[in-house]
């Protein structure tokens, strides 16, 4: 297969708060400062489905954007993955609760925005993009899941993709039983041909999981990576951050990881 | 684009397990619907598998016991699917087969029960919950893979109700790019009380078992089903099917969230690009299962984008008065009727309906009609907007 290339990069988690100010501590330039979570309010999204949404939703919109922006290119014509493990966990809750009462009232609004592919659905909706949108789950793999789809709709459909894979704390109690410790969403603008906004020509292969598995080694990194099954794909930032030439080996499934090779566009 | 081989199917819903019994009730015209027994509370009908209360999965995956899973494994079990599994495994290693499925809720009942059940002191859920392998979105994916002892790709497509369809077109995609050299694809969704209340909630569920395309349609009604194909290379496949997956059509509607493009464009797009990925003429198609849920709004967009698309003399036929809405394995679930249609040379009517809404210009049967088929074309639509059709046929030229 050709090469693919990242074209533009959202990012959003604990201390890494956009590609701009996130690259440098990635590269190991500039040291990591922890700082909680900004509250999350997408321009993207209308002001009446902004209110109601979750940071599922939230969180999506904001690390599209921001890839879609530093892409330069046009979002309508992006098709789009989406790849999650635990979807919405505070609609579950709610639901669920709501279900338990002696006569159970479901919110019609909670309930349509409990769909996997929320965020997909007010992201196409939102830069009116008709071009096909899939949303993915996996466990430790969803990354790859994602890249894998997002890179074969490039080589069997020419699209250029925009693909998100974000995960979001859930509330308690289902909090104990789902293990995300904090929010995290990664978003890339994947494009067939190197565009100007190109930082990377990525390629991948499947490889035994017996290899190990690469780590950012920036510890409060990689407690970021491990605390949440989105963030395992910070080796991969990380090496496009530093801007050099090399390859990061990510989960996949079971018995295979994923080795991704990256080469810097400038 | 390339077919490839449908070498191996099987389906469980409402109106039988397995192949054979579905048919003989679309030839019967015998539907699954039934007063909601699994939450009387609700007036409503459902599309519920019998039996599957006691029938856990199979002891060496237990920590996988769920609904969600117990009728995933009461479907794989039809059909010989799982021996014909076994012969493409050894063929090709274990490896070398995807496990790409599609679902809407997966295996949410167990979190609703451990919520009814969690300690009324701390909120604590039961320490036997096992979210992982049952609630969340990969649990049935990860079971099925592990069921067919397979090692490779497994996946979970959850785009609502266009799920499963949509796992077609990604093993497609896999396939062709030589990531795998067979695709287990397929989908699950099971009764729960989520879906059950919180359709309710948007007033889209019917009190009576649902008439699609009625002029007076009342909703939906709520099923489950699993069903699995084992799709492969035509020249690769030992399988004597010839039925093949030609083409598929995904496209987003980004127009609301719980509500289809009343123009049916999006549904028309999607259906459009099936139609020019199998490279036939619309004219060519003989028969299409539509999405058809019989919500009001979903039916009449649906109409538009069939005549849009292939004209008013193509026949239709909305198949969910049988089985109920499926959800996110929908397109699984109508795939299969699909190709039991081509299989028997019998489209199937539309049950439950009497008479179709007069504003309707597309050709929906009520009676089941035999007929030689040769291309089926499989509508799904789903919450987001997210649109996938699927163009089947006989022969592989």
């Amino acid at each position: 297969m050709a090469d693919y290339y990242i074209s533009g990069i959202g990012i959003f988690g604990t201390g890494l708060v956009g590609w701009q100010t996130s690259e440098p501590v990635l590269a190991g330039h500039e040291k990591y400062v922890f700082a909680d979570l900004p509250k999350l309010a997408p321009a993207l999204l209308p002001a009446g489905v902004r209110r109601r949404a979750g940071s599922y939703i939230r969180l999506a919109a904001e690390v599209a954007t921001e890839a879609v922006d530093s892409s330069g290119l046009d979002p309508s014509r992006l098709a789009s993955v989406f790849t999650t493990t635990e979807s919405d966990g505070t609609i579950t809750d709610a639901i669920c609760r709501a279900i338990c009462e002696e006569e159970p009232v479901v919110s019609p609004t909670l309930f349509h925005n409990s769909v996997t592919n929320a965020p997909a659905g007010y992201w196409c909706m939102a830069v009116q993009s008709l071009k096909p949108s899939t949303s993915i789950a996996g466990h430790e793999g969803c990354f790859s899941l994602g890249l894998i789809e997002a890179c074969l709709q490039i080589e069997t459909e020419s699209n250029d993709m925009l693909y998100v894979c974000h995960d979001v704390t859930m509330p308690y109690p289902i909090s104990k039983v789902a293990n995300i410790e904090s929010d995290y969403g990664t978003a890339m603008v994947i494009t067939g041909a190197q565009k100007k906004t190109s930082q990377a020509a990525i390629n991948w292969k499947v490889i035994p999981a017996s290899e190990t598995l690469s780590e950012v080694g920036i510890k409060a990194i990689d407690k970021i990576r491990l605390g949440n099954p989105a963030a395992r794909c910070l080796p991969l930032l990380a090496q496009i951050a530093r801007n050099e030439s090399g390859s990061v080996v990510l989960p996949y499934n079971d018995y295979q990881h994923l080795q991704v090779t990256i080469s810097p566009c400038n | 684009m390339k077919p490839l081989r449908i070498s191996a199917y099987t389906v469980t819903s409402a109106i039988g397990i397995g192949q054979q019994a579905s048919f003989n009730s679309i030839r019967e015209r015998k539907s699954g619907l039934k007063p909601c027994s699994f939450e009387p509370r609700l007036d409503t009908f459902c599309g519920m598998v019998a039996g599957l209360e006691t029938l856990p999965v199979r002891e060496n995956l237990s920590e996988f016991d769920c609904r969600n899973n117990r009728l995933a494994q009461l479907s794989l079990q039809q059909d010989d699917f799982v021996a014909k599994v076994d012969l493409a495994r050894k063929k090709y290693g274990s490896d070398r087969i995807a496990v790409i499925l599609g679902t809407s809720t997966s295996g949410i009942q167990e979190t609703e029960l451990a919520y009814i059940n969690r300690d009324n002191k701390t909120d604590l859920l039961p320490d036997n919950f096992k979210y992982s392998a049952t609630h969340n979105l990969y649990a049935t994916s990860d079971f099925v893979r592990r069921y067919l002892g397979l090692t490779g790709h497994t996946s979970m497509i959850s785009t609502a109700c266009s799920s499963a369809a949509k796992a077609f077109a990604s093993a497609w995609r896999m396939m062709k790019t030589g990531l795998c050299d067979a695709a287990v694809v397929g989908g699950v969704d099971s009764l729960a009380l989520n879906t059950l209340y919180g359709f309710s909630s948007l007033e889209l569920v019917s009190a009576t078992p649902c008439r699609p395309c009625a002029p007076d349609r009342s909703g939906i009604s709520i099923g489950e089903a699993a069903g699995f194909a084992l799709l492969e290379w035509p020249e690769q496949s030992d399988s004597e099917s010839n039925f093949f997956l030609k083409g598929y059509g995904e496209s987003s509607d980004a127009y609301h969230m719980s509500t289809p493009r009343p123009d049916g464009s999006g549904a028309a797009m999607a259906m459009t690009a099936a139609i020019e990925r199998a490279a036939i003429d619309p004219a060519e198609i003989d028969y299409i299962n539509m999405h058809g849920t019989a919500s009001d709004v979903n039916d009449a967009m649906e109409d538009k984008a069939i005549t849009r698309v292939v004209g008013t003399t193509t026949p239709c036929s909305a198949t969910k008065g049988w089985t109920g809405h499926t959800l996110g394995t929908a397109g699984m679930l109508e795939a299969a009727i699909s190709l039991l249609a081509l299989e028997h040379g019998l489209i199937p009517g539309t049950q439950n309906t009497e008479a179709i809404d007069p504003t309707f210009t597309s050709d929906i049967l009520l009676e089941n009609r035999p007929a030689e088929l040769r291309y089926v074309l499989s509508n799904s639509f789903g919450f987001g907007g997210s649109n996938c059709s699927l163009l089947l046929g006989k022969g592989c030229d």
